[in-house]
């Protein structure tokens, strides 16, 4: 597994994340806000992916919670996009509703969605919130730990890995950190581990 | 984890997502929830359900879960009954078969479905029932079926033969076939 992309938000404050990011069609947007990416419209759906890299079909997406407003609004959520298309109204979204809340896996695809799963599970500032994509394996986590959602889903196969506000109220929420990769194992050279083991066997005296 | 067949319901649009009937008001403890596999206008959910959810859930008339363990042999008049109402293809039901492999092939023919969606570019998960006794050349939409159909299942890395001839139900059975015996996937856990 390695990160392949990553934006920690660190500059003035913007209408906007940046020219590395772009809006998922007929989604709302992000802005920078005191160093963090805060949703611009919180009564509107944000979805913005990262478009300096080609993603693989492969992929994760992080955010750090920043922020977390009106704890217990239900409606509100702050997660990620995975394999988020960059011409239609699709993507898989992980997110986490604030305090007694839930972890939800949706997707959308060209303009409808569906929820594909949920369970209980509170999130707050400082969380990492995770999303993988890992062929029809779909799946959230939250600070490293099992995965709360997973599901076995086929409807996209390829997109863009990126962040996701989900509300229909008026609640604050950001996030700090952006980082996101794929899952190829990078193997130690053989020579290297050759090497490793001589150098074992010689501190041991053989 | 309990398994169920329940029927999608919402319009997809808009904040009303397209959601498994009864689930997701329900409150589950921390860390547990369900997980849904959407199968047209029906979704199998594998759910970590209390005994008292569950005896309600299944009192509903359009709720249906496996008896016995996954490994046993299957109901089989139920389970065909069970199928047939939530309009899933059931010709290929066996007796003898167990709850698992049935939902497993209920999953694998999910899979060529859900592909097939964004393929065909129109919203098919209404039409299921209609659809899915209906040959691949009668079917009024997507026009092309049959090239979306296969662009599907090849996206999938799946060669199925689709003609005009074929039911919708013959062609998610082999697709079911394929991926069941060619690919690797879990859902809760089958």
């Amino acid at each position: 597994m390695s990160q392949l992309a990553a934006d920690n938000f660190t500059r003035a404050n913007a209408t906007g994340i940046g020219a590395a990011w772009s809006t998922v069609t007929a989604e709302g947007t992000f802005d920078i806000v005191s160093n963090t990416a805060a949703c611009h419209d919180k009564t509107l759906d944000s979805c913005m992916y990262y478009n300096a890299i080609t993603w693989p079909n492969d992929h994760y997406s992080e955010v750090k919670v920043s922020a977390f407003g009106s704890p217990g609004v239900s409606a509100a959520g702050i997660g990620v996009l995975m394999r988020a298309s960059a011409v239609a109204q699709s993507y898989y979204r992980f997110f986490m509703t604030g305090p007694s809340g839930t972890a939800q896996l949706r997707k959308r695809i060209a303009g409808t969605g569906t929820t594909l799963g949920s369970a209980a599970g509170s999130v707050g500032a400082a969380d990492l919130i995770r999303g993988n994509a890992q062929s029809t394996t779909i799946s959230g986590q939250k600070n490293g730990a099992a995965a709360l959602v997973s599901v076995t889903d086929s409807a996209l196969s390829a997109g863009n890995a990126g962040i996701h506000y989900s509300s229909t109220d008026s609640n604050v929420c950001s996030v700090s950190n952006f980082a996101g990769g794929d899952y190829v194992t990078v193997f130690e050279p053989a020579l290297q581990r050759v090497n490793r083991g001589i150098n074992r066997g010689v501190n041991r005296g053989i | 984890m309990n398994y169920y067949l329940v029927p999608i319901v919402g319009s997809g649009l808009g904040a009303d997502d397209w959601i498994p009937k009864y689930f997701p008001a329900m409150a589950f403890e921390p860390g547990t929830g369900w997980m849904a596999c959407d199968h047209m206008d029906t979704a199998l959910i594998a759910a970590t359900t209390s005994p008292e959810q569950h005896a309600a859930l299944i009192e509903h008339a359009d709720v249906w879960s496996p008896t016995g363990a996954l490994d046993e042999a299957i109901d089989f008049e139920s389970t065909a009954a069970a199928l047939k109402a939530h309009h899933i293809a059931h010709h290929w039901l066996e007796k003898g078969q167990s709850n698992r492999s049935v939902l497993r092939h209920i999953v694998a023919m999910s899979q060529l479905l859900q592909r097939w969606h964004p393929h065909a570019a129109a919203q098919v998960r209404p039409s299921t029932r209609d659809a899915l006794h209906k040959t691949v050349g009668e079917l009024a939409r997507p026009h092309d079926a049959v090239a979306s159909l296969k662009a599907a299942a090849q996206s999938m890395g799946a060669k199925i033969n689709v003609h005009d001839g074929h039911t919708l139900a013959d062609v998610l059975h082999r697709a079911g076939q394929h991926f069941t015996q060619n690919t690797v996937f879990s859902f809760g856990d089958l």
